[in-house]
């Protein structure tokens, strides 16, 4: 592989993706560089014409680069770049009080009195809590058992969803609930005024129990997705080692 | 008219996809096998770089249409190798068919050369 070292390494430089990815690229190009030196030779070519026919052939122009990187990117980039660039102890420590936090001050702010004036949309929401935690433990489960990192990634998606589950029950629920108080409120102009009252306080506290599962099930992707990233980069750093 | 229209624009992309899905449709590949092969069997028609072909090998496993695993024979070195999926084998019969009606229009129009 030193024969092509400055060429790997060229192209490594303009290839701006996450290490781990990079790193895998370059194996790839490195493999493909190897055979085909070894082809042309095979056809007659010296070893310097063959290497020089070889990177000419792998040479990627600025357009395939790009190319390349926004394949890498699409899906994972603007992730890979949160959980990446969130590592060091500090920042972790900074996030992790951050959303300490709200939690508090959700507690403590409200007195936990949003349970007593719940709609009942927060079933749901619940399920949707169960559905996390029980995720967010069989993950953390299967991190000791060597699995496979692409697997985990791919299910990275689900806490995601399941926060984005809850935001949409937390407002469509809100939103049913104000409609059919405007209803009754229309028929009952007596009552209007508690009515609407009750209405807005029912949907505001469920409404703040969906944004706190969103607010997990967040923590609990960030976690996850920390972890695949770490997993990925010890898989990397295992396959690229030199036997 | 086929389920699966080519777009004019992306000629270029959606041909060296069907190259490449066709050359995998006969086993898995490398993607240096992959450029030779397409090269031999046009009879130099299509010339692949391999900088071009990245990019579309990648494209084409994020979507599941192809599937790309690193094998390590002993003694010998990691390769990437890749492999039609489910998903890749559906997309090549559409891709044979756009191309078929595309080229049946294309000959209606300019006809075909005198034998």
């Amino acid at each position: 592989m030193s024969r092509f070292n400055l060429f790997l390494h060229r192209t490594g430089e303009r290839l701006a993706l996450p290490k781990a990815t990079r790193s895998l690229i370059l194996v790839e190009i490195a493999s493909d560089l190897e055979d085909l030196f070894n082809h042309y030779v095979q056809q007659g070519m010296t070893e310097e014409e063959a290497a020089a026919r070889a990177e000419e052939k792998v040479d990627m122009s600025d357009e395939a680069l790009a190319e390349l990187v926004r394949v890498h990117s699409d899906a994972r980039g603007w992730t890979d770049r949160i959980v990446r660039r969130v590592q060091p102890f500090w920042e972790r420590f900074a996030m992790a009080l951050i959303v300490l936090f709200f939690v508090t001050e959700w507690v403590i702010g409200t007195g936990l009195k949003p349970f007593a004036h719940l709609t009942g949309f927060i079933w749901p929401i619940l399920v949707i809590f169960i559905a996390l935690l029980t995720f967010f433990i069989v993950q953390m489960a299967r991190f000791s058992d060597h699995p496979s990192p692409r697997r985990l990634r791919d299910s990275l998606a689900t806490p995601l969803f399941l926060g984005a589950a809850s935001l949409v029950v937390g407002f469509a629920g809100a939103g049913i609930e104000l409609y059919r108080t405007l209803m009754n409120m229309a028929a009952d102009h007596e009552h209007a005024a508690p009515l609407f009252a009750n209405v807005v306080l029912d949907s505001t506290a469920t409404l703040s129990v969906a944004l706190l599962v969103a607010l997990a099930a967040g923590v609990a992707w960030f976690i996850l997705a920390g972890r695949v990233a770490r997993l990925e980069d010890d898989v990397t750093r295992r396959f690229l080692e030199v036997k | 008219m086929t389920d699966f229209e080519l777009e004019t624009q992306n000629l270029a992309r959606s041909c060296h996809e069907a190259l490449i899905l066709a050359t995998l449709a006969d086993g898995p590949r490398h993607g240096y096998q992959l450029a030779l092969e397409i090269e031999d069997r046009s009879g130099g028609s299509f010339r692949f770089n391999h900088g071009t072909l990245y990019p579309i090998l990648h494209k084409l496993e994020s979507n599941g249409i192809i599937d790309g695993s690193w094998a390590e024979p002993a003694g010998k070195r990691k390769r990437r190798q890749y492999v039609l999926t489910g998903a890749g084998r559906k997309h090549l019969k559409r891709l044979r068919s756009a191309w078929s009606a595309y080229f049946e229009s294309l000959f209606n129009v300019i006809g075909r050369s005198e034998p």
